[in-house]
């Protein structure tokens, strides 16, 4: 069953958050999938500074460089996320997609107390997933606009681009293909 | 008469039962009753964090510990295969702890024997002498937390 039909049955019933699990090195996050517009694969193209898809501009890092962790080597099946939240466009590359998941609010538990620094503002929880955990990135950080370097509308001095193209948009995967599942 | 003899009875001395255990083959020795468990090590999932030491859960079942690195405060690696995880009761929640595979062991001391260090960290409770040898006391429910400084 694809996403599209299930976020019609969970909007009635206003339950579930739908969530795109994905992994950057050895962590598991999650992202609202309503922020996700799209994945791209990468292929041959490499990471670039800024990425223009569909008439939007994105300014692309590496999702582990959120957390200043090092990033894994780029491989050929690095995707392309392609994010907007609040007129911010972002793009973060992961090292791959585990899945589109549905977790009822109470199978979202907080971080731990032990953790006291930045970590409480960079995650809203987490839950359980396959056997292990996926932290729930709070989209609020993750798109904050216009506070550094990266901000996503300082788009200035980038230089190199890649823009829409017959390849690149072909390549763009929606959501709506993905099957989501429920959380454990 | 009663208020007599409470002056006069002698103070009576508990002693501490202890597990000792290694990190990286460094032994140390915890409070018994701090302890909620040892178990074998499971992978943990790693978090990105700044808190120093804290940055991983361990999921164990339904279970969900944070996982506190004392080897890597140390400068240890925790050895064995697998190795071993000791659950602390700290006062704010338990947290996991990866320790050598070695099983631990039990001892009992008498605390008036403990040798202060200069340490300031509020988890240190001095040195405790073992089989001859000193070794580190750590409290647990006050593993990691920041030593509370009094103002004067």
């Amino acid at each position: 069953m694809s996403l599209l039909g299930q976020s019609k049955a969970a909007a009635v019933d206003g339950e579930f958050e739908r969530l795109l699990v994905v992994a950057s090195g050895p962590v598991k996050l999650a992202l609202p999938a309503p922020i996700v517009q799209g994945m791209l694969p990468l292929g041959e193209a490499g990471i670039k500074d800024i990425v223009t898809v569909r008439g939007n501009t994105y300014r692309v890092t590496p999702l582990a460089g959120r957390w200043n962790e090092t990033p894994s080597p780029v491989m050929p099946k690095t995707l392309l996320l392609l994010c907007e939240y609040h007129g911010q466009h972002r793009g973060f590359t992961v090292d791959k997609v585990l899945g589109l998941i549905e977790v009822a609010p109470r199978q979202i538990r907080p971080l731990p107390s032990h953790f006291t620094c930045e970590e409480r503002t960079w995650f809203n929880g987490f839950f359980l997933f396959r056997g292990t955990i996926a932290l729930w990135v709070n989209p609020d950080w993750l798109l904050a606009p216009g506070n550094g370097a990266d901000a996503a509308e300082n788009l200035e001095d980038t230089s190199p681009c890649i823009t829409d193209g017959p390849c690149l948009t072909g390549d763009i995967i929606e959501l709506e293909v993905i099957d989501a599942e429920r959380a454990e | 008469m009663l208020r007599g003899q409470s002056k006069e009875a002698p103070k009576r001395v508990t002693n501490w039962s202890l597990i000792v255990l290694s990190i990286g083959g460094q032994r140390l020795a915890v409070r018994t009753e701090e302890v909620g468990g040892v178990r074998p090590w499971t992978d943990p999932m790693p978090v990105p964090s700044h808190t120093p030491f804290v940055n991983a859960l361990l999921r164990h079942d339904e279970e969900v510990l944070p996982v506190y690195d004392l080897a890597a405060r140390l400068k240890q690696q925790a050895r064995g295969a697998p190795p071993l995880c000791l659950i602390a009761k700290r006062e704010d929640g338990m947290m996991a702890v990866c320790i050598d595979g070695t099983i631990p062991t039990l001892t009992t001391i008498d605390p008036q024997t403990l040798q202060p260090s200069a340490e300031p960290a509020s988890d240190f409770l001095g040195y405790c002498v073992i089989d001859g040898e000193p070794v580190p006391l750590y409290s647990l429910t006050k593993l990691g937390l920041p030593t509370t400084i009094h103002a004067v």
